[in-house]
């Protein structure tokens, strides 16, 4: 109990930490998003806005216009003040009215994207996980052929970047064999239905994003098994087990079971970063997740959806490990003995 | 959060069997969003991040602008605007207009859209633009409204600028949002109702789509438009746009592709079949090096009119058209700003024309610098001033537009040749803006447009400080004060830019202020381009072009409804393939009806529970937002002195 609650103490402050970090780093960059925002009024009025803007508001307009909207998002306020708000706010779950969507609320927004994040993430880390790591216990047992050939493809597919694979998978895939669409979850004129050119629609869009998620991930864990099962292989008590005549089969059950250990400390921490790192991924599929959430909050510097995003992002990280950590004790006997034992 | 994480990841529950649209029946249309998402469900015109794009087809306005002949199209309005004395404008409206829901559209509901933004500045609406000049606006009778301009400062062009972009709204049912909510612009109107041909059919965070309206009043005057079905989804950039459009994916985009011959390959039309493709009589943008004039000033004092006659030489504006804006744009040699071909035409000085066209010519460039005392006295290749300053200028842009980069590096190339240094500065978007602001820069690329009903007053608004342009809230990036351009545009003010009457004083007018703009060179027209709209004709043909020259607009402008009216399929649609034949069997029938029935009752109460966690979310929300900052300071103070206690209680000391 007593290590459960350092645990969580530790989780608490690691949380703290970032989400204070969340809070500062968008108000260090440079430029102003109410100053944006006035000017993106002013010019949605006019034909062919933007850079093609007339000056047909007055000066003391357009002030006026600026001010009320750094009062509606409270930037008028002391920094320490608003920081303070801010996790008042947290404690909540109300980060506010976005600045880039206003008035719609932050939480409706990120309980919009969270969804397709996660229908993207969940399937690709589970399927990958244990692709991973079946391949790469079958390099191990099987060596030769097996090894020669999947062994450099998991190296490849391990330090490929997401972005980038997604990038040759949809030149490849969507754009020159035109296999699969170029992005997006579904075709403009979808409808929704339980039918099976439906279904296929969807998947068929799935595909590519899938894949480029799923894929780095086979290719490190399998790399990951592969060692690890080679090492158990070796051990004393592999040793043993195979001079007692037992089926190599039998010894590789009784590897798997050690080595899949420290792939499963793993998975937490590759979930983290795929979550935070599949930005770029949703942004290239044009997949309306958290990750392009976060992109156009970032660049429309949207303080409290980008607030919004990293707390998602740092609690489902927080609250995976943490769970993490107590699957670990449950599957493994020795950290429960040793959990109990402190006792 | 949890509920609405489920609510939000289901299609909206169908109560009934969706729609099924096919593409034959759907115009698609995009524009350059950043992101392939749409996070709001937003269509109050009034709210300032909703997007035109959005509602466009649910809502119209009065006139429409006729970019095609510099005129108005009366669409809500019945005939043109009538000035009964130099101050009163009378607009009729026509007598059957209606909202979706069957109510009357009368004078009252004009007259509330246009008063709006004054009871909720916010909204930075351009009706908001007009007031200063308005002392009110009345209702004659249901049909008929009047416009009194303040005889102190009349404005007519930003009149008729709002005449032709200020959306009408239903008053009924904005009285009573302005009940609910202490400010019009936190009014969703999730489930708009407009007077348009179009109704919101379903919105997902990933597209909206629009169903035609059958019984819209316009089917008397225009006719209903052909396509069924107007969907909208955002693009992440112009490269997923320019491909979606080639594909066949969308039916219509505007925004600039250096390979903009190459996809009429695919089907991809536009005003012209050839170079520039876009026209420029109707001078969306007017392209210029725009000077930071108050830092030139202060850097080269007397010196600095020579060096910007200089650079007006040394520039060839051809290649600039050519490749800095991939041949979409012709050249402007004259600093009046309008082409010979252009129904504003008149606006064009022929004295000024004569006296001040700038041909590409280098020998020129270098001997006016050489007459002013400017040499490279140190043999760098770099001119210097009489003091001994070297003439750099510093230009700056933002990084990935493409455009705007090419047109510096050019500025570059040609002033080095004169013996003028430029530093070219690609900068982010935050960064750029920034240094607009600071006013750290000497020179920018920078567009302008003319073609609006704010006419030539308009386009003179960038030589203005009191009229904010962007990125600025105040002030111009020209940073250029003469009271004679503002005095200039007063003037303009006072007159109607439709009106041949006033030609010739408008024309006199544009003289002086183009004398100024010639001799004291605020800045150097480069190139001008029309509205780069590119068309799919897959699916959709009768788009505007030179062959079918109508008035149009972009996708969120209100002439876009003159292009609905105007499409037609391009091809007949076929009728339905006869169903397959199903050996259906009772017991067949009913299981899959139980199925359809189950899923649908699931669908309704998922959602039913997920609005009411989402009510109680947001009454928790309410209710412990309540919580002062005072509490949450209580709460981290007694965090820490727990923290204490237990760790001076272990006998430890606290790190």
């Amino acid at each position: 109990m007593r290590f459960l609650l350092r645990k969580a103490g530790f989780y608490a402050l690691s949380f703290f930490i970032a989400i204070s970090l969340a809070w500062l780093l968008p108000r260090l960059m440079p430029g102003d998003p109410i100053r944006r925002l006035t000017m993106k009024i002013v010019a949605a009025g006019t034909a062919g806005g933007g850079a093609s803007t007339a000056g047909f508001l007055t000066e003391s307009q357009v002030k006026r216009l600026y001010e009320h909207w750094v009062r509606e998002f409270e930037l008028d306020k002391p920094l320490h003040i608003q920081y303070i708000s801010f996790l008042a706010h947290c404690f909540t779950l109300n980060f506010g009215v976005s600045i880039r969507y206003y008035p719609t609320r932050v939480t409706e927004i990120i309980a919009g994207a969270l969804p397709w994040s996660l229908a993207l993430l969940i399937p690709a880390t589970i399927v990958g996980w244990f692709l991973g790591n079946y391949l790469g216990a079958l390099a191990a047992y099987k060596r030769g052929i097996y090894d020669y050939v999947l062994y450099p493809f998991f190296l490849f597919v391990a330090q490929s970047p997401y972005y980038w694979l997604a990038l040759i998978l949809v030149y490849i895939f969507g754009f020159y064999l035109r296999w699969f669409p170029l992005g997006r979850a579904y075709s403009p004129t979808f409808t929704f239905s339980l039918s099976l050119d439906a279904i296929v629609e969807v998947l068929r869009h799935y595909t590519l994003p899938f894949l480029s998620v799923m894929l780095p991930y086979v290719g490190g864990e399998a790399i990951g098994m592969r060692a690890l099962i080679l090492y158990e292989m070796g051990s004393d008590y592999a040793n043993y087990c195979e001079s007692l005549g037992f089926n190599k089969w039998k010894i590789l059950k009784y590897a798997f079971k050690n080595a899949i250990l420290p792939q499963v400390t793993g998975l937490p921490l590759y979930f983290a970063a795929a979550f935070g790192g599949q930005i770029v991924t949703e942004v290239v599929f044009g997949y309306p997740g958290i990750g392009s959430l976060l992109y156009e909050a970032v660049l429309g510097q949207d303080y409290p959806l980008i607030q919004g995003c990293f707390f998602t992002i740092v609690a489902v990280t927080i609250i995976g490990n943490f769970l993490m950590d107590l699957l670990y004790a449950y599957i493994d006997p020795r950290i429960k003995l040793g959990y109990l034992g402190e006792k | 959060m949890i509920a609405a994480t489920m609510t939000g990841f289901l299609p909206q529950p169908a109560l009934a069997t969706p729609e099924e649209i096919t593409r034959e029946e759907a115009l698609i249309c995009t524009e350059e969003a950043g992101s392939a998402t749409i996070p709001t469900r937003m269509f109050n015109p009034y709210s300032p991040e909703a997007e035109s794009v959005w509602y466009i087809g649910i809502f119209e306005t009065l006139y429409i602008f006729d970019n095609v002949r510099f005129g108005l199209i009366p669409w809500i309005a019945d005939g043109a605007p009538q000035w009964l004395d130099e101050y009163t404008l009378e607009i009729k409206l026509k007598p059957d207009v209606y909202w979706q829901d069957g109510t009357p559209l009368t004078a009252e509901d004009v007259i509330y859209s246009f008063e709006l933004p004054k009871r909720y500045p916010e909204t930075g609406a351009i009706t908001l633009a007009m007031w200063p000049y308005v002392e009110k606006i009345e209702a004659i009778d249901k049909h008929t409204i009047r416009i009194y301009l303040n005889r102190e400062r009349p404005n007519k062009p930003v009149v008729y600028v709002a005449l032709c972009e200020a959306w009408i709204v239903p008053k009924h049912i904005f009285e009573e949002a302005e009940k609910q909510f202490k400010s019009i612009t936190e009014f969703a109107f999730e489930n708009p109702i407009g007077s348009g041909p179009y109704k919101l059919l379903r919105w997902e965070s990933t597209r909206i789509i629009k169903v035609r309206w059958d019984d819209w009043w316009g089917k008397k005057y225009f006719g209903l438009p052909a396509p069924k079905y107007l969907i909208y989804i955002p693009s992440t950039g112009n490269e997923e746009t320019n491909r979606m459009l080639m594909d066949a994916v969308v039916d219509a985009f505007a925004a600039i592709a250096p390979n903009w011959g190459d996809m009429m390959k695919y089907g991809v039309s536009y005003w012209f079949r050839h170079k520039p493709w876009t026209n420029p009589v109707h001078e969306t943008r007017i392209n210029m090096y725009l000077f930071n004039n108050e830092r030139m000033n202060k850097r080269f004092g007397e010196y600095a009119t020579a060096i910007k006659l200089a650079i007006a030489y040394a520039i060839d504006r051809e290649i600039i058209a050519e490749r800095g804006y991939f041949g979409l744009a012709v050249p402007l040699t004259d600093p009046t700003g309008v082409l010979p071909e252009s129904p504003l035409a008149f606006l064009r000085s022929e004295d000024i024309v004569k006296d001040y066209t700038f041909s590409y010519d280098p020998d020129k460039a270098k001997e006016i610098l050489d007459e002013a005392n400017i040499k490279d006295r140190d043999g760098d290749g770099i001119r210097e001033l009489p003091d001994g300053t070297p003439v750099t200028l510093v230009t700056i842009d933002v990084e990935g537009w493409t455009d705007w980069m090419a047109a510096n590096e050019l500025l570059k190339a040609f002033c080095e040749d004169v013996g003028i240094h430029v530093e070219v500065e690609h900068l982010d978007y935050t960064v750029w803006e920034s240094r607009v602001i600071t006013g750290d820069y000497d020179v920018m690329t920078y567009g302008v447009s003319l073609w609006n009903p704010g006419g030539y007053w308009g386009f003179l608004s960038v030589l203005d400080d009191r009229y904010p342009v962007w990125p600025l809230t105040n002030g111009t990036p020209a940073r250029y004060h003469n009271e004679e351009i503002q005095r200039i545009r007063d003037e303009m003010a006072k007159y109607d830019p439709f009106d041949p009457a006033a030609r010739t004083v408008l024309a006199e007018l544009a003289a002086k202020a183009q004398e100024i703009i010639a001799t004291d060179l605020p800045f150097v027209l480069t190139c001008v381009w029309g509205p780069e709209v590119g068309y799919q004709t897959k699916y959709w043909v009768g788009w505007p072009s030179a062959e079918n020259p109508y008035a149009y607009g972009e996708q969120g402008e209100p002439g876009f409804l003159n292009v609905l009216i105007h499409l037609k399929p391009a091809k007949a649609i076929a009728p339905a393939p006869a169903p397959a034949v199903t050996v259906m069997t009772p017991e067949l029938n009913r299981t899959l009806l139980a199925l359809l029935n189950a899923t649908q009752s699931i669908n309704v109460q998922v959602s039913t529970i997920g609005t009411k966690i989402s009510d109680l979310s947001d009454s928790i929300a309410s209710l412990t937002s309540a919580i002062t900052v005072l509490e949450a300071l209580v709460i981290i103070v007694l965090l820490l002195q727990l923290y204490l206690i237990i760790t001076v209680r272990r006998g430890g000391s606290p790190r």
